[in-house]
This record gives C-alpha cells, sequence and structure tokens, in this order.
C-alpha cells in the first residue's frame, strides 16, 4: 500500500513505477556540488535496467568534475489528463567509464544516450544507484485557471 | 537560417526573462546527511529573488543559510532544442521576516499546483544566475514542453 501524506496526498512511488518513470523519459538534471556550491544542469540520460543512470558531457563542463562524488539525479513531470505531477530521484555514486573495460561500463556506454547539445560528447559518466525515490502529488487547477500569472509577483 | 545546431550562452537579461516565464522549477541543497537533494517547486521571482512556499520540511530545515540553487528549464522534444537557467544563491526563511517588501510578498502569494499546507516562505537570492540554449538547426523558437507524461 502506498504511503499518502495525509495533509498534502503526496504518493510515494514503488521502485517498480520509479524504474518505469526513468526508462520513459530521455532528459533529467544531475545535482551535485562543485565549488562549493550545489548545480543542477539538464542532460540526456539512458537509463540500465538497474536504474544505473548514463550521460555524456565535455571536459569543458562542470558536470565532469562529478567522477567519484554522490550525486542526485531527478527527472519530473506533469500527467495534464490525470491531473498529476510527479519527480523520481536517484541518489548514487558518479563514475566516469569512458576508457573503463569492465564489463558493466562496457554494457552501459551500449545505451542509446543521444545528446542534443552539439559538438563532441565523450566523457561517459554512470551514477549507480544508492536509493531511488519517487513521488507523486495530486495538483489543484492550473494556477492560470484563477488568473495567476507565471513566475512575477504583482 | 542556421544548419548547424548550436549551444548558446545566455546573457544575464535572458536568463532573468526565461525565470519570470516559467512557473515550476528544481530546487537544489545539501540534505541531512550531506548529499545533494532536488524538488520541483512553484516559485515566483520578485526583484532579486526567487521566492517559493513549503511546508514544514526538508526544504525549510536545509535551505534558510545555505547556499543553494534553483533550476529552471524547457525542452522540444521535436526539434531537440531547450534552454536551462541556473540561479545560486543563499536561502532564506522569510516566513516572519519584517518589512513591506516581505509583507507584500506573502500579501501576494505563491500559487502552487500542490494541495496541503505551505506554512513557510523561503526565498533565493540571486547571486548568480547562469543559463545556455539548444538551437534547433531550423532556428525555431522551443515552446514550453515540461517534463514527460505518466503514461
Amino acid at each position: 500500500m502506498a504511503h499518502v501524506g495525509a495533509l498534502s496526498g503526496l504518493e510515494e512511488l514503488n521502485p517498480g513505477e520509479c524504474l518505469y518513470l526513468l526508462a520513459g523519459n530521455t532528459i533529467g538534471r544531475v545535482g551535485f556540488v562543485a565549488h562549493g556550491l550545489p548545480h543542477v544542469l539538464p542532460v540526456n540520460y539512458g537509463v540500465d535496467r538497474d536504474g544505473s543512470i548514463v550521460f555524456r558531457t565535455t571536459s569543458q563542463s562542470v558536470l565532469a568534475g562529478v567522477g567519484g562524488q554522490t550525486v542526485v539525479f531527478e527527472v519530473d513531470g506533469y500527467d495534464e489528463a490525470r491531473q498529476l505531477g510527479w519527480s523520481v530521484c536517484v541518489l548514487g555514486t558518479a563514475r566516469e567509464i569512458t576508457d573503463h573495460d569492465d564489463p558493466t561500463a562496457q554494457r552501459l556506454r551500449e545505451l542509446s544516450v543521444v545528446t542534443w547539445a552539439p559538438g563532441p560528447r565523450d566523457r561517459w559518466f554512470a551514477i549507480t544507484p544508492d536509493q531511488i525515490t519517487g513521488r507523486r502529488l495530486p495538483l489543484q487547477v492550473s494556477p492560470r485557471d484563477f488568473g495567476w500569472l507565471p513566475g512575477v509577483v504583482g | 537560417m542556421s544548419h548547424a545546431v548550436m549551444l548558446e550562452v545566455l546573457d544575464e537579461v535572458e536568463c532573468r526573462r526565461l525565470l519570470a516565464a516559467t512557473d515550476v522549477g528544481r530546487v537544489a541543497f545539501v540534505g541531512p546527511d550531506g548529499f545533494p537533494v532536488v524538488l520541483p517547486v512553484n516559485y515566483v521571482v520578485d526583484g532579486d529573488l526567487v521566492a517559493l512556499r513549503t511546508s514544514s520540511g526538508e526544504k525549510a530545515d536545509y535551505l534558510p543559510l545555505h547556499r543553494v540553487a534553483f533550476e529552471v528549464d524547457s525542452f522540444e522534444r521535436r526539434n531537440e532544442s531547450g534552454w536551462s537557467v541556473l540561479v545560486q544563491g543563499y536561502g532564506q526563511d522569510v516566513t516572519d521576516a519584517v518589512g513591506e517588501r516581505f509583507e507584500d510578498l506573502r500579501r501576494r502569494g505563491v500559487a502552487s499546483w500542490a494541495p496541503g499546507q505551505r506554512s513557510h516562505w523561503l526565498t533565493i537570492d540571486i547571486h548568480r544566475i547562469s543559463g545556455r540554449r539548444i538551437v534547433a538547426p531550423t532556428g525555431e523558437v522551443t515552446k514550453s514542453n515540461w517534463g514527460g507524461q505518466l503514461s
């Protein structure tokens, strides 16, 4: 039985639902700390059957420094028909697999990770999951329905 | 018209415009166990502040007086383009902050999609803001296309 928050209606997703949602998307965000500052950067990604996340980047990106760090990977979405918002987070250790020859690294590099950003994205990273969590929220009517303008106060 | 995909670095004016035109973002902070946490939230922009409401919990406990990040993005699957903006600054709990500005902010409110009690007001000062845009070869402007579908 899924846990449902009494006040918020927030429902925790089970691992199967989390993996399903991860597999059904291709853009997520890596949250990490660099130079003492939290960062969140979107990436195209692939997901392995155990929930490992694979993404590519360039040596010029601050993302190329995440090897060995504990990072979080986030995907979210909005299901308009069912008035649901959801998000899935994968917490795990990032490691670079660009030049690794172990069977896991080889398998992960075979995942389809089509990057939209131009240029060679030749640094491959994998996030090995320690914890996968997800939540689903019933949404109220869209704020736009009562004349609220997105983003701007006043 | 360009025939190559381009990665454009956005200037501050464009970053602020995109930040103000969107209603869902993701706040990132270092959580109780020292690991990063990323959570989607509704927000408003008020001058140099990103403001959000939350119930008591992780966000209320770990944003104030810490360095936090706030991210918004939008992607268009059809032509594989999109943009993202990253804000970095200090979190502050302004639930009980005095002064006209915070009183105005609390009066105006942040419309939230999620039901439930949201008793805390948090802000992030826009200390640093940066952004990127992937421009499709056709030069088409991207539309808002937040996230995926559940089924």
